[in-house]
C-alpha cells in the first residue's frame, strides 16, 4: 500500500514537473486530472453560483504559477484542492455582502415524501444554508462548508485551509454558531442543519 | 441529504479550458527576457544569495513572510449589458458591453489582456513609468502615453488611437500607431496582415472600433476618409453571436446554423467551422473529427487551428 503511494507521488511529482517546465501536454493532462477535485472543493465551499468558470480559471492559472514549489508532500489532488480553498477564499473576501433576505417558509417536506420532492426540497435547503453561510467570516464559512458540508475531518481541513486544527475546530463553531442564528427564524434550515450534521461521517 | 455537486457541461469545461490556457500563453508571452537568463544563471548567483541571506537572517526581527501572491496580482472585469469602467493604476479603461478583461499587475508591469469585446483605455505617459501593455490575442499593444481602443472580434483586433502612440506588435511585425490612425488585423486571408489606416479628415472623439479601408504604413498620416463598415460583414458576425448564445440551450439549432454559416466566405466561416467541430465533440458526435479535419484542410492556419489539432487528438485518444 505505502508503495503504491509512494508510486503515485512520484508520479504527481513527475507531472508538475513537466508541466512546471512549459510541456504544454502536461498541463493538459494535469488540467484533466484534477478539474473534477477543484470543481468540487470550489462548489462545495461556494454553492451554486454563477461565477464558478471564472474561479475554476483562476485556480487552474494559480496551481499553474505555484506548480514549481510541488514537492510531493503531499498527494497533487490535495495540493490542488488547497489552492482552490485559496482562491474560494479570495473569492468571499472581495464580495459584497447579500442585501436581500431570504423568504421564510415554516413548512415542510414531510419524510415519507416522494424522492422528487426530497430532493428539490434539499436543493432549497442548501440554497438557504449557503446564503446563511454568504453572511459569515471567509474563513470560518470555508472551515464549515468543509467539515459539515463536504465531511472532510478536522485534520483534512486543517491541511486544506494551512491552519492549525485548533483554528478549525474554532471557526467551524463560529460559522455554526452564526448559522445557527439564522436558522433560529427559519425552520427549513433549522431542520436541514440538523440533517446535515447527525449524518454519517 | 448533502448539497449535490452540479456537474459542469462539456461546453463549459471546454471554454474553462480554453480561456486558462490562453491566459497562460499571455503570461509566459510577457515572461521579461531579464528573469529567463537569471534562471539559466542562477547557479552563479549562489554564493551571493547564501552571503545575502546570512545577512539577513542575522539582522532579520520576527517579520511576517510576504504573502505568496505578491508577485501577480490581478482581476478579471466582465461587463453585462452595460458598458463599465474600471481604474487600474494611473489608467482608465471604459469597458464595452458583453466584454471582458483580466487587469494584471506583474512586478512593477501592469498589464491588460482584452478576452473578449473592446476596451478604451486611458493612460497616463510612460515617461519614468512602467510599461502599459495590452494583449489581444496574437497581437501586443505597448503602451508609450495616449488613449485608444482595442476592440477583438474572435480572429481579428482593431486598435484606434485617439492621442499618443502605442506600439503594436503581430507575429513578429511592430508599427507605431499615432494619434487619429486605426491598425488592424486583416482576418480575411489565412495568415492575417496587419493593416494601418491614417487618421481621418476631422478627428473623431470617439474613433470606431470597425475596421476602415487599409492603406500602406506611413510615419506622416495623410487625410483620408472612412467609409462605413460592409453590412454583409456585420451581418455574419452577429449571426455567429446568436448562434453561440444559443449553444446552451438549443444546441441542434445552433449547430444547423453554425455549418450554414461555414459555407461562406467571410471570416465568420472559419470560425463557424470551429464552432461546430467543438459542440459535436462536446456532444461526442462522430461527425465531430470529420468537421474538425476540414477546419484544419480549409484554414490550416487559422485563429483555432491549434485548438482544432488538440481536439483531434483527444477524439483520437478516446477512440483508441
Amino acid at each position: 500500500m505505502e508503495a503504491a503511494v509512494k508510486a503515485t507521488r512520484e508520479a504527481d511529482v513527475a507531472l508538475a514537473q513537466r508541466a512546471a517546465d512549459g510541456d504544454r501536454a502536461a498541463q493538459r493532462e494535469l488540467f484533466h486530472a484534477q478539474k473534477h477535485a477543484v470543481h468540487h472543493t470550489l462548489f462545495r465551499i461556494l454553492g451554486s453560483n454563477r461565477e464558478i468558470e471564472d474561479l475554476l480559471q483562476d485556480s487552474f492559472l494559480e496551481i499553474f504559477r505555484a506548480l514549481t514549489s510541488f514537492r510531493g508532500d503531499s498527494s497533487l489532488a490535495t495540493w490542488c484542492r488547497t489552492i482552490a480553498t485559496r482562491v474560494a477564499y479570495l473569492a468571499i473576501s472581495k464580495r459584497k455582502p447579500p442585501t436581500v433576505e431570504l423568504a421564510l417558509v415554516e413548512d415542510l417536506v414531510a419524510q415519507d415524501a416522494p424522492t422528487a420532492d426530497r430532493v428539490v426540497h434539499a436543493r432549497d435547503a442548501a440554497r438557504r444554508l449557503y446564503a446563511a453561510l454568504d453572511r459569515v467570516d471567509a474563513k470560518q464559512r470555508i472551515a464549515f462548508a468543509l467539515f459539515a458540508i463536504d465531511g472532510l475531518s478536522i485534520a483534512e481541513v486543517a491541511a486544506l485551509t494551512e491552519s492549525t486544527r485548533v483554528a478549525v475546530k474554532t471557526r467551524i463553531w463560529r460559522a455554526r454558531k452564526d448559522v445557527m442564528k439564522r436558522a433560529a427564524s427559519d425552520a427549513v434550515l433549522r431542520t436541514y442543519l440538523a440533517e446535515l450534521e447527525g449524518g454519517p461521517r | 441529504m448533502k448539497p449535490t455537486v452540479d456537474s459542469l457541461p462539456d461546453a463549459a469545461w471546454a471554454r474553462v479550458e480554453r480561456d486558462v490556457f490562453a491566459r497562460l500563453d499571455a503570461e509566459q508571452s510577457l515572461e521579461m527576457p531579464a528573469a529567463r537568463d537569471a534562471r539559466r544563471w542562477w547557479w552563479l548567483a549562489l554564493p551571493v544569495a547564501i552571503s545575502a541571506a546570512a545577512v539577513i537572517i542575522a539582522i532579520r526581527t520576527r517579520a511576517p513572510a510576504p504573502a505568496v501572491d505578491n508577485e501577480w496580482q490581478w482581476s478579471r472585469v466582465v461587463a453585462g449589458a452595460a458598458p463599465s469602467m474600471v481604474t487600474f493604476g494611473d489608467a482608465e479603461v471604459s469597458l464595452d458591453a458583453h466584454s471582458a478583461i483580466v487587469l494584471q499587475r506583474q512586478v512593477a508591469r501592469p498589464v491588460v489582456w482584452l478576452e473578449r469585446g473592446a476596451a478604451s483605455f486611458s493612460v497616463a505617459s510612460r515617461a519614468g513609468r512602467e510599461p502599459f501593455v495590452v494583449l489581444a490575442g496574437d497581437t501586443t499593444v505597448r503602451v508609450i502615453g495616449t488613449r485608444f481602443r482595442v476592440a477583438r472580434y474572435e480572429e481579428r483586433t482593431d486598435i484606434a488611437v485617439e492621442h499618443g502612440t502605442v506600439e503594436v506588435q503581430y507575429r513578429g511585425e511592430v508599427v507605431h500607431v499615432g494619434a487619429g490612425q486605426t491598425w488592424t488585423t486583416n482576418p480575411t486571408t489565412p495568415t492575417p496582415t496587419p493593416t494601418l489606416t491614417p487618421p481621418p479628415t476631422t478627428p473623431t472623439p470617439t474613433p470606431s472600433p470597425r475596421p476602415r479601408a487599409a492603406t500602406t504604413p506611413t510615419s506622416t498620416p495623410t487625410v483620408a476618409a472612412a467609409p462605413t463598415p460592409a453590412p454583409a460583414a456585420l451581418s455574419d458576425q452577429q449571426r455567429y453571436e446568436a448562434l453561440a448564445q444559443l449553444e446552451a440551450t438549443k444546441p441542434d439549432e445552433a449547430m444547423r446554423g453554425y455549418l450554414e454559416l461555414s459555407r461562406g466566405t467571410s471570416q465568420w466561416a472559419a470560425v463557424a467551422l470551429y464552432s461546430a467541430g467543438r459542440l459535436a465533440a462536446d456532444h461526442h458526435e462522430r461527425r465531430a473529427a470529420t468537421l474538425l479535419s476540414i477546419y484544419l484542410q480549409r484554414f490550416p492556419t487559422g485563429a483555432n487551428a491549434a485548438d482544432v489539432r488538440y481536439l483531434l487528438d483527444r477524439l483520437q485518444g478516446a477512440s483508441r
